[in-house]
C-alpha cells in the first residue's frame, strides 16, 4: 500500500496556472502595472532560486508577490495606488481599482485575496503574515468601505 | 447590493500577458535600486515574517502601530515586578527580535515585523535592553548600516528594563490563540453540515448586524472537522438571531447568549486601545477575538502582565478582557 502523496506542480506549471491571476491581483493591489509585473516575476524567480523545498509553492508565490509589491509601493512613497494612464482597462475594473485605492493596503490585499483569488481566511492570514481573526476584521471593514465606495460611484 | 465576487471577477478582463522567460531569465534580486538591499536581506526578512508570524497570531484584530525607537522606561511598566520587591527577579523569556545598534546597545523587541521589505533595521516596539546576547547565534541574522538584527528566544532575569540573558536559542513557536474547534452548541440531530471547503460567507450576518446593531457581540467560525464550518454567534437576543439566520446557515449555525452587551465590548476595546498610547503599560496590540465558549474577548497584548495594567482595565466586565503577556515566566 502506498501513502497518498500530495504532489505539487512544477514551478513552470504553477506559473502557467497562476501567473496571470497573480498579475491581475497585483495590478488591483498596486494600481501600477510595472510594480505588479516585477513583483510577480520576482516571486517566481525567488521560488525558482530557492534551494529548499517549498511546502506550498502556490501560497508561497502569492505571499512573496504581495510582500514584494507592498515593499515597492512603500519604497516609491506611494500613499495609494495610481492607475497607469497607458494601461487600458474596461470600466468595471477601473472603478474597482479606483475604489480599492481608497481603502487601506491591508484591507485591499485581504479583499483581493478573498474575492478574486478565492483564498480562505486562514490562507489569507498565512499569506499576509497575520492572524485569521485580524483578517476577518480587515475583510469585514474593507467590504463595508468598498461597497460604499462602489455604490457611490454608481450613485 | 453589489456582488463583490462578481465585481472582482471583472479583473479577469484585464489583459495580463506573462511569459515564463520573464522568470527563467531573471536573477532573483531586490527590485529597488537601493544598493543595500541584497537578496539575502529580502529572503531573511521574509523568513523573519514567517518566524515572527506566530507572535502576531496570538491575538485577534489588531492595529499595531510602530512606536518610537527608544527603549521603554521601566519605571512604571515593571514597577510591580521589580523595584518594589527585594526577592530575586523571576526568570522570564520570550521569542522576539533582537536589534544591536552597537555592542553596548542591544534591544529586544516584541515588534511584529512589517510585511513589506525594509532596507534598514526593522522598527519595532516596545523594546527592552538585553545584555549578554550572542549576536552570532541569532536566527535570520542580518547586518546592514552598522546594525545587526535577528530573531531569538531569550530568557533571563528582568530588572529595571533590562533582560540579563541566561539562555538563548532559536525563536520558539507560540500558541495561535484559542483553537475554535467544537462550537458551544449541541450539533443538530443530523450533525453539522459538511462538504464546504471554505468558510461560509458572513454576508447574511453582516446584513443582520446592520439591521440589529445591538445584537451581535461576536461572530466566529468554528471548525469541528474537515469541511465543516459552524457560524457561531454570541447574541444578546439569541431567539431573534436564530430566527433570522437559521435558514441562511442550515445545520451551520450556533447562537449563544452573549454575556456582554455590544456596547460593553466596544467600550472595553476602546479602553484598552487608549492604553496603546501610554508607554507605561507596555500594550502592543488590542483586538477582538472569540473564546472557545463563543463569547467575545478583548485581547490585550502587552510586554508584561503587570498590576498597573490590570488596574487600568479593572473596571471592564469580568472575563471580557484577556491580557496576553509577551514575557512569560520560564519554568525550571
Amino acid at each position: 500500500m502506498y501513502a497518498e502523496v500530495d504532489t505539487e506542480p512544477s514551478l513552470e506549471r504553477l506559473f502557467e496556472a497562476e501567473a496571470q491571476r497573480i498579475l491581475r491581483a497585483l495590478v488591483a493591489y498596486t494600481g501600477d502595472w510595472e510594480i505588479a509585473s516585477d513583483a510577480m516575476a520576482e516571486a517566481f524567480s525567488q521560488a525558482l532560486a530557492s534551494s529548499r523545498e517549498l511546502r506550498s509553492p502556490r501560497r508561497w508565490v502569492w505571499s512573496v508577490a504581495f510582500r514584494v509589491a507592498a515593499g515597492e509601493l512603500k519604497l516609491k512613497g506611494r500613499k495609494r495606488p495610481m492607475i497607469e494612464s497607458e494601461y487600458e482597462m474596461p470600466e468595471p475594473p477601473l472603478d474597482l481599482i479606483a475604489a480599492l485605492a481608497k481603502i487601506s493596503p491591508t484591507q485591499r490585499a485581504a479583499l483581493i485575496l478573498r474575492h478574486y483569488s478565492g483564498y480562505s481566511t486562514r490562507e489569507i492570514a498565512e499569506i499576509l503574515g497575520s492572524s485569521a481573526a485580524t483578517v476577518r476584521v480587515h475583510l469585514s471593514q474593507g467590504r463595508r468601505r468598498l461597497l460604499k465606495l462602489l455604490e457611490e460611484n454608481h450613485g | 447590493m453589489v456582488d463583490l465576487n462578481r465585481v472582482f471577477k471583472d479583473l479577469d478582463r484585464l489583459d495580463a500577458p506573462v511569459s515564463w522567460s520573464q522568470v527563467a531569465g531573471r536573477r532573483p534580486t531586490a527590485l529597488s535600486d537601493e544598493p543595500h538591499r541584497p537578496r539575502k536581506v529580502m529572503v531573511a526578512v521574509f523568513a523573519f515574517v514567517v518566524a515572527i508570524a506566530g507572535i502576531a497570531l496570538l491575538v485577534g484584530a489588531f492595529g499595531i502601530p510602530l512606536r518610537h525607537p527608544a527603549p521603554l522606561s521601566s519605571s512604571a511598566l515593571f514597577a510591580g515586578s521589580t523595584s518594589t520587591s527585594t526577592s530575586p527577579a523571576p526568570e522570564v523569556g520570550a521569542s522576539g527580535l533582537v536589534v544591536a545598534y552597537s555592542p553596548s546597545d542591544v534591544r529586544f523587541c516584541n515588534g511584529v515585523i512589517p510585511a513589506d521589505l525594509t532596507a534598514g533595521p526593522p522598527a519595532c516596539a516596545p523594546q527592552i535592553r538585553a545584555v549578554s546576547v550572542d549576536l552570532s547565534a541569532l536566527s535570520n541574522q542580518v547586518t546592514a548600516q552598522g546594525v545587526t538584527w535577528g530573531t531569538a528566544f531569550l530568557a533571563g532575569t528582568f530588572s529595571d528594563g533590562t533582560l540579563q540573558v541566561n539562555e538563548q536559542g532559536p525563536p520558539r513557536p507560540t500558541g495561535n490563540g484559542p483553537r475554535l474547534v467544537d462550537p458551544p452548541c449541541s450539533p443538530p440531530p443530523t450533525g453539522w453540515a459538511t462538504g464546504s471547503v471554505d468558510e461560509p460567507s458572513t454576508t447574511a450576518v453582516e446584513a443582520y448586524e446592520s439591521q440589529f446593531p445591538s445584537d451581535v457581540a461576536s461572530v466566529a467560525m468554528f471548525h469541528p472537522q474537515s469541511q465543516t464550518w459552524v457560524v457561531t454567534i454570541a447574541s444578546t437576543d439569541p431567539a431573534r438571531t436564530t430566527a433570522a439566520l437559521g435558514a441562511e446557515y442550515p445545520d451551520q449555525l450556533c447562537v449563544v447568549q452573549s454575556r456582554y452587551q455590544v456596547s460593553d465590548v466596544h467600550d472595553a476595546k476602546a479602553a484598552a486601545t487608549a492604553l496603546l498610547s501610554q508607554d507605561q503599560y507596555g500594550v502592543t496590540a488590542v483586538g477582538l477575538t472569540t473564546g472557545t465558549d463563543g463569547q467575545p474577548v478583548v485581547e490585550v497584548e502587552a510586554v508584561s502582565d503587570t498590576p498597573e495594567l490590570r488596574d487600568a482595565l479593572a473596571s471592564q466586565p469580568a472575563g471580557l478582557v484577556n491580557i496576553v503577556p509577551w514575557l512569560k515566566p520560564v519554568s525550571g
